[in-house]
């Protein structure tokens, strides 16, 4: 079972975009972080139009004021599950304990109320007024919390006598004292025990409002961020005006545009080639990520989306730490590559994402690495995304470029700090087997060792 | 009732104590006592300890602090459940102290209680500031065990500073203990239209020329001081330090030619860890000390009681020390 603990770390952008949900309350965190991997269409389709309605409903400037309010309810909102197994479990609650299930309880119905007056019925809060009465006897409906005096008579009466007793008599006020203590548990053991049965609706609640806080930070983070509400796709995922979230804010500190693209995947390998610096590794990355996002009900950074719901989600992107694990960057480039072809095999629709396929080694015996993991692509239910700079591949499979330097527009030097207002990131199809030469000319730019780029010039074959 | 007027003029109070033992909790008892007779709402928290003090308080201290009925406490969640009144829980913090989260109630009835409160300073502050939604008038912070630093006019805005026969055994001693404490909480302020500035720095060590311009001096610490001389009076001769001033930096100071013109600027007194020979030399130079903050120091209250049972006599005591401070000078036990 794949949870969003278990990617957040591995998908590049995925912490970013969690950690940039607005989420009122911690015990949504947990929950959000231990939701699953969804892959099932139905629950899929579900997932995302619950996150669409709530988006509606948070767009809408009539609510402006009941979504805060909702919010600040929400914010209140503490993992009380201990106290709540404590229930479950039949003990004997403390008075904390019963402050933390009343206050709790009191905010649900709160939330409630809030809910109901926009008729909003997907996420239904259970009812917890009995809890509530048990916990709150004299129906003032504050969250605060003793064992009050309207629990028991005896109980009342002995305090004020306690009171009384004070200063005239300490040693029979200690006995009033322990009196009252033994009453106070007996009333604490009722309450546990009343509360016993309503062990399944709280815990509900609990789960119900962490939903609802989940909902309504991922609706929220759709806006801020422009995201767009996936389709779901049976053929082909395709994507209009795809961005990478984090990068567009980097960018954007600098005043810079992230350069939207547009691409589609169909059932076959797909292959793009382009020169460096040319956003090919981005792509990959974006694309793993809004896929990611899709699989756990978020919405994704693009105008438009349609999209194939995948088994799984698989990537060989250089950037492992493998060196670590004593693996050459070649080993553990191979060993991803054969997760990638043992799932071909076993026939699981995956999406499989291979940045720069076999450069770390020569470049014959790398092409023909390319050109036979190609092969093996074209024959499995998986959709696939290969980046290179071989050229003379043999395959006949869809080949994207991106464009990069924009030669004719050049009118001053290209430097390191102005290059990207010189790159075109637009991928067209290429169907010519030549890869862009570009690598020198950005090496200069980079301001690398004249020497070695006039040297390196004379070994290029023209 | 002896200063309980002043007290209610502050939203805030730390009961600071100079030793254990120096009638801190009689002190404290007293004023909750007092303050029962008037109309306004008090709040009473107190500042975490930590390392091993947590465990020597818990296991050897019982619950000493007498509240009264609709006095509003905050206190550990361990503590809360050795209370010995009967009190209404209003807020549990989602922040844990190393004695779990803090919880807080008001007191259904007289009892008495332990008080344990947030871990810092930062976190005091905004409880503090937060009481004012419960229409807490005064908050009084119990300054467990003896750290002048709570008495900060950048936590609370006034103390009360108890002493006695804990701090010295012998009268003399014990009123110069009390008297250096007292003179350096009554430092005056500087006086200057760019303290708020001043009040932001953070770190480092500043100097404010003749027209009120403040410079950084690049000196990352008083410590690195000798090596950085030249750049000391690059810019006149008052000196801000946002940290702690030490003997070494008033005996440097002290030899300078320049001494009678120095003018050294500190946050507030809680900054100050220096000797009284250190101190008196210093200012006999010539020098000058300045605080950015005064505390509102309400009284001075006395214990003629050591913890090995010595007795002072209170009348004495009390005289000599009113005397030396120039201040009404109480002796908790007889108040």
């Amino acid at each position: 079972m794949t949870t969003l603990r278990s990617i957040i770390d591995k998908v590049n952008g995925m912490r970013y975009m969690v950690e940039s949900l607005e989420l009122c309350s911690s015990l949504a965190k947990r929950h959000l972080l231990s939701s699953e991997y969804l892959y099932a269409e139905e629950s899929l389709a579900k997932e995302i139009e619950n996150v669409d309605e709530m988006f509606s409903i948070a767009k809408d400037a009539v609510n402006t004021d009941l979504i805060e309010k909702l919010k600040m309810k929400l914010g209140h909102i503490l993992d009380i599950r201990g106290s709540l197994n404590n229930i479950a479990n039949a003990a004997v609650l403390d008075d904390i304990q019963l402050f933390e299930v009343k206050r709790f309880a009191l905010l649900v119905s709160e939330i409630d109320a809030l809910l109901s007056s926009i008729d909003y019925k997907t996420v239904v809060l259970p009812s917890l007024e009995k809890v509530i009465d048990i916990l709150d006897p004299d129906k003032k409906r504050i969250a605060h919390f003793y064992i009050y005096p309207s629990y028991s008579n005896v109980l009342a009466g002995l305090r004020k006598k306690q009171e009384s007793l004070k200063d005239e008599n300490p040693e029979e006020c200690e006995e009033i004292r322990l009196k009252c203590l033994e009453i106070e548990d007996e009333i604490r053991q009722n309450i546990s025990r009343e509360l016993y049965e309503y062990a399944k609706p709280l815990m509900e609640a609990l789960d119900s409002v962490a939903y609802i806080d989940i909902l309504l930070a991922k609706a929220i983070q759709a806006d801020k961020m422009s995201l767009c509400k996936p389709k779901m796709s049976v053929d082909n995922t395709s994507y209009e005006g795809l961005f990478n979230p984090q990068l567009k804010e980097v960018l954007l500190a600098q005043s810079k545009d992230f350069q939207e693209i547009d691409i589609c995947l169909y059932e076959s390998p797909c292959l793009i080639t382009g020169a460096n610096m040319a956003g090919k590794t981005v792509v990959l990355k974006t694309i793993a990520l809004a896929q990611y996002l899709f699989q756990f009900g978020f919405f994704v950074p693009a105008k438009n989306a349609e999209i194939v719901p995948v088994e799984d989600i698989m990537m060989s992107i250089g950037d492992d730490q493998s060196e670590m694990n004593g693996l050459s960057s070649f080993a553990a480039e191979m060993l991803n590559i054969n997760a990638i072809i043992k799932a071909v095999h076993s026939g699981k629709k995956v999406l499989a994402l291979i940045d720069e396929l076999a450069r770390t080694t020569n470049p014959e015996e790398g092409r023909a690495i390319v050109n036979a993991t190609i092969d093996i692509l074209e024959n499995g239910n998986i959709r696939s995304l290969v980046t290179t700079h071989y050229n003379g591949l043999e395959t006949s499979c869809r080949k994207l470029r991106v464009k990069g330097l924009m030669t004719d527009k050049i009118t001053s030097d290209v430097t390191i700090e102005n290059i990207n207002d010189y790159m075109d990131y637009s991928l067209v199809e290429n169907n010519d087997d030549i890869v862009p030469m570009e690598a020198l000319r950005i090496a200069a730019v980079l301001g690398v060792d004249k020497q070695l780029l006039e040297k390196a010039d004379k070994y290029t074959v023209r | 009732m002896p200063f309980i007027e002043d007290i209610l003029k502050y939203k805030s109070l730390s009961i600071v104590g100079l030793e254990k033992n120096t009638g801190k909790t009689e002190c404290l008892n007293y004023v909750l006592r007092r303050l029962k007779d008037t109309d306004k709402q008090i709040a009473l928290t107190s500042i975490g300890i930590d390392g091993e003090t947590v465990d020597q308080v818990k296991n050897t201290h019982k619950p000493e602090i007498e509240l009264q009925e609709g006095t509003i406490f905050l206190t550990s969640e361990t503590h809360y459940r050795e209370k010995l009144l009967v009190s209404e829980i209003m807020d549990l913090s989602q922040q844990h102290t190393s004695l779990g989260r803090l919880i807080t109630a008001r007191a259904m009835s007289t009892g008495k209680v332990l008080i344990s409160g947030p871990a810092d300073t930062v976190w005091l502050k905004s409880i503090i500031k937060d009481m004012a939604s419960l229409n807490v008038d005064t908050t009084i912070v119990d300054g467990a065990l003896s750290r002048l630093s709570l008495g900060s006019p950048a936590v609370t805005e006034s103390i009360v500073l108890a002493t006695g026969a804990a701090v010295s055994a012998n009268i003399p001693q014990l009123v110069k203990k009390t008297k250096f404490v007292y003179d350096l909480i009554n430092i005056e302020e500087y006086e200057s239209d760019i303290k708020e500035e001043l009040i932001s720095k953070e770190k480092g060590i500043w100097a404010v020329d003749a027209d009120g311009v403040i410079h950084d001096l690049d000196i990352p610490s008083v410590f690195l001081l000798e090596k950085n001389k030249d750049k000391l009076f690059t810019h006149g001769t008052v000196i801000f330090v946002t940290g702690a001033i030490s003997d070494k930096l008033l005996n440097f100071l002290r030899i300078q030619k320049n001494i009678k013109d120095i003018v050294l600027v500190v946050k507030d007194f809680t900054k100050i860890f220096v000797t009284p020979q250190a101190y008196n030399a210093y200012l006999k130079r010539g020098g000058r000390i300045r605080v950015l903050l005064r505390t509102n120091l309400i009284a001075v209250t006395v214990n003629p009681v050591s913890p090995e049972g010595y007795v002072l006599d209170s009348e004495t005591l009390r005289k000599a020390m009113s005397e030396s401070l120039q201040i009404p000078v109480y002796d908790i036990k007889k108040l």
